[in-house]
């Protein structure tokens, strides 16, 4: 589960979550693949952490191992006005090996000109991605210029079933080969 | 006797019938001997016989030692039921005591010299007397009720509350509850139809308090946790013990001092019979729910009831002893019944000596009698007969056929979406595939002076010499290449726990997020399992590169990372050095840039131009810079065949079955006979039957008399047999809508 963020400047923050798979032959079978948390403040006196603690729950199945499940947030802010505002996106991979993991998933935000980033500064908004696959996928990554925000702390536990009898190994013993 | 029974049942909610058969021990007037708080089943009723007459001063004077058993006290008499004339006498004497008992509750032991003292006179009387009653045999007289499924029969304290109001100007609508508003209505319609309420009334009436009552026994208000002598429920613990949106209301008073705790009615119980207009009790109940959703339905016995007096129905005349004989809760699901007490002999003991002795009447006498003694004296005993109808065990197979086969149902469709093969996998035997997802987190600790806007360019390369089995998966050997947005880079704190980190505090280290997820897939073809590990690894080889607001390009760093053999997930920090060169090198970097870069990145590992077993690096010097951070999934997959894996398949759901599975040899259903399996299961639909045909026809056979359980039933039965009449009618239209739903499902 998205557990909080860190480091923002900002400090009341919600997250749009949601788990995207890389192709159509992985199927959702159950839970919600896709969500919002609660807006949280940080707390007064430790602004670096913006606890959620939101859960997550979700099945898939799937005929490849192409295209494994990311999750992509996107953190937004509201300030003081009641406006939201986005303050960055992130994706990371669902961890392939099962178990408990506890992930940092960096997030960043796109920044515009010059004259852009003034406007931005003085009127506490943001640039945002024309289309949030960028985000998500690599192939126009080098269009971009962002600038690094804080992080996402997630915890994530991961469980396979299936797929050990059609030869697919998630983690290898100890001592395994290489 | 403190402890829940449990009882599986598969139907418990229109199954459930209990038989209550209560006689009386020893009638009252008697002390007894014993202490309120031992358990009076080791009582030894022989013994008692044979000691009462004597050991009366002795009883006494333990009775005076144990501050509990104020009430044991025979200062009040129960004679009510032997019609003497000293009636009202008795009863006088009798509240004068418990008055004078009621005023010295705080020196105890001082109030039972002086009571025992005075009432030594009215004691002897009533001993003679009882005496006399008594030694015309213990009363064998025996009281008998079934109740089926929150039943509800009036008791004797409601009797009097409702019908005497109704008396009264007919308080309609005045603090009226729901509840009571039916309860009415239901009196007044059967007072209408000429049905005398009171006409049962006698010295013991049983009855029930259902789940609608909100009744609470005493016991659950007054327990007592610790040993303090403030025993009040705070509030949480109230508000869980009552329920929720009756008020709080708790049929038997809760303002009790504790020796006063086993008085039954009392005038200060009907007083609090009013709902309690404390808004704190109401609104604390209606936060707080039942933890674990059940219903409950209480077996209440009315000892000792001076049936003349309730017939009168005055309140203020009305002494009984109000005793919960029996708690039935039924968890929310219907299949778990909790009892405590639980039933008095074994429904299949029951049953089979039934069978066995084909018995028409009650079956044999039941084993466990429960004991319960009253503050007048009187000591009763009673037990539970499980009535319910025990199903043929041919029946009970089937039932549990049909809900065996059902879950299984349910099990193959879930597992019908679960697809069966894994495409996109290793195509031959000696093929293995390599999933590796890299994830470029960020980059860190990168000189800040140069520029904050760091790019990374990534290159993945297989091993270039010819005998190395890698190959991507689509069979080039052409390096990857790509590259990253600019990021800027902030001072942000790394929380991260990192293989190797020595540096385990957090601080702020000026650090470029990227989030750059990357698939690769590789193929690699091997000819035994040494062959996995004897090749050469392939490398992903990350160039850090700067950019500033002059367009100035300059090299960061370059550093390159193994990919591991072994599935799993891995983090890596990478440190990456920079090239430094001669000074004029360094001064053109500084100004112009791009002046220190490398002909190809591989040479951080294994040059291109590399041959030979010796790699020396002599005369390149490097100067440490930052680090990367690098998520690593690898997933390894090897080849299974298709009908190997479906073998596999069918071994794993083998080992999955429950041992109960196994032994009752069900065939399990796996996807691909799942459809074979419907087909089967619509072709014998026809003649098999639901659960609920099942159940529902032994109601019908139970209705018709057909069955010889339904001569079995005692007199107590057949009176109650006009609302069993009704109550089967309602199962049956229960049943009927069920299934309808079943159908339209």
């Amino acid at each position: 589960m998205p557990e909080g963020a860190t480091d923002f400047e900002k400090t009341n923050l919600f997250g749009k979550f949601s788990f995207v798979t890389g192709n159509e032959k992985w199927t959702q079978l159950d839970g919600t693949f896709a969500g919002q948390t609660q807006l949280s403040e940080a707390e007064a006196f430790q602004p670096d952490l913006v606890a959620w603690n939101h859960p997550l729950d979700m099945h898939f199945a799937t005929t490849t191992l192409d295209g494994w499940p990311k999750f992509c947030i996107e953190v937004w802010h509201e300030d003081r006005y009641g406006r939201n505002e986005l303050a960055g996106y992130g994706v990371t991979y669902v961890p392939t090996s099962p178990g408990e993991h506890e992930l940092e998933c960096v997030i960043w935000k796109p920044q515009g000109s010059l004259s852009e980033r003034i406007f931005n500064y003085f009127f506490d908004t943001t640039s945002h991605l024309d289309h949030t696959d960028v985000a998500y996928t690599t192939g126009d990554r080098f269009d971009l210029i962002t600038e690094s925000v804080g992080s996402v702390h997630l915890r994530i536990e991961v469980l396979q079933r299936g797929f050990r009898n059609r030869g697919v190994e998630f983690k290898s013993p100890p001592g395994a080969l290489a | 006797m403190d402890v829940p029974v449990h009882y599986w049942t598969k139907d418990p909610i229109q199954n459930f019938r209990v038989r209550v058969a209560l006689r009386c021990v020893q009638a009252g007037g008697f002390v007894t001997g014993q202490h309120e708080d031992e358990d009076v089943d080791e009582f030894d009723k022989t013994n008692f016989d044979n000691t009462s007459d004597n050991s009366q001063s002795d009883v006494e004077n333990e009775n005076g030692d144990n501050a509990l058993s104020s009430s044991s006290n025979s200062s009040s008499g129960d004679s009510s039921d032997e019609g003497d004339s000293s009636d009202d006498d008795e009863q006088e004497e009798s509240l004068l005591g418990r008055q004078r008992k009621k005023n010295k509750k705080k020196h105890k032991k001082k109030k039972k010299k002086t009571q025992k003292e005075g009432d030594d006179n009215i004691m002897t009387s009533q001993h003679k007397r009882q005496g006399r009653s008594r030694k015309r045999g213990t009363a064998q007289r025996e009281w008998s009720e079934t109740f089926t499924w929150q039943e509800k029969k009036f008791g004797p304290r409601e009797l009097v509350r409702y019908l005497g109001s109704e008396d009264e100007e007919g308080n309609a609508g005045m603090g009226r509850t729901a509840i009571e508003a039916e309860y009415l209505e239901q009196i007044a319609r059967r007072r209408r139809f000429g049905e005398d309420l009171l006409q049962d009334a006698e010295r013991v009436m049983l009855f029930t308090y259902t789940d609608k009552d909100g009744f609470v026994p005493k016991n659950e208000m007054t327990k007592f946790v610790t040993t303090s002598e403030n025993f009040s429920l705070n509030p949480v613990a109230e508000s869980i013990v009552t329920i929720p949106g009756t008020g709080g209301r708790v049929a038997e008073g809760r303002e009790h001092e504790r020796d006063d705790a086993f008085d039954g009615a009392d005038d200060g119980d009907y007083a609090s019979l009013e709902r309690t207009s404390g808004t704190g009790e109401v609104s604390a109940g209606q936060r707080v729910f039942r933890e674990s959703p059940f219903k409950v339905f209480y077996l209440m016995a009315a000892v000792d009831v001076d049936a003349a007096k309730l017939r009168s129905l005055r309140k203020e005349d009305g002494k009984f002893y109000e005793v919960v004989l029996c708690t039935v809760k039924v968890k929310r699901d219907g299949s778990l019944v909790e009892m405590q007490p639980g039933f008095s002999a074994s429904p299949s003991t029951t049953a089979a000596l039934r069978a066995r002795t084909n018995d028409e009447d009650s079956g044999p006498p039941p084993t466990t009698w429960y004991r319960f003694k009253t503050p007048f004296g009187s000591l009763y005993e009673y037990s539970l007969i499980n009535e319910a109808e025990s199903l043929d065990p041919l029946l009970e197979t089937e039932i549990n056929t049909i809900q065996r086969e059902n879950l299984e149902k349910v099990a193959a469709a879930l597992e019908g979406r679960v697809p069966n093969a894994l495409h996109d996998g290793p195509s031959a035997p000696n093929q293995i595939v390599r999933r590796v997802l890299v994830e470029l987190v960020s980059a860190f600790d990168f000189d800040d002076a140069a520029s904050d806007y760091l790019y990374v360019q990534y290159e993945v390369h297989l091993p270039t010499n010819a005998r190395s089995p890698w190959t991507w998966f689509n069979g080039s050997r052409e390096p990857i290449r790509g590259v990253t947005q600019t990021a800027r880079a902030r001072f942000l704190t790394r929380f991260d726990k990192v293989e190797g980190d020595q540096d385990t505090e957090r601080r702020r280290r000026h650090t470029a997020h990227y989030c750059f997820p990357l698939e690769l897939s590789f193929s690699q073809t091997v000819t035994d399992a040494l062959d996995e590990i004897g090749h050469e690894q392939p490398k992903i080889f990350f160039q850090v590169k700067s950019r500033d607001t002059w367009e100035r390009h300059r090299t960061e760093g370059y550093a390159s990372v193994l990919l591991p053999g072994a599935a799993g997930t891995s983090f890596h920090q990478v440190r990456a050095w920079k090239v430094s060169g001669s000074l004029r090198q360094q001064v053109s970097e500084h100004f112009v840039g791009g002046a220190l870069q490398l002909d190809s990145s591989m040479y951080s590992s294994f040059p291109q131009t590399h041959q030979g077993p010796f790699l020396n690096r002599y005369g390149f010097s490097t100067q440490t810079s930052g680090s990367l951070h690098v998520r690593i999934n690898t997933v390894v997959h090897r080849h299974v065949g298709i009908a190997d894996a479906a073998a596999l398949d069918a071994r794993d759901r083998e080992l999955r079955r429950t041992p109960l599975q196994q032994m009752a040899g069900i065939s399990h259903h796996s996807a691909q006979s799942a459809s074979t399996g419907d087909m089967n299961t619509s072709q014998g639909q026809q003649r098999r039957r639901t659960v609920a045909d099942i159940l529902q026809s032994l109601r019908l056979g139970r209705g018709f008399a057909g069955s010889s359980a339904a001569a079995s039933r005692t007199a107590a039965a057949a009176r109650t047999g006009a609302g069993a009449g009704i109550l089967a009618s309602l199962n049956r239209v229960r049943q009927q809508q069920q299934q309808q739903q079943q159908q339209q499902e």
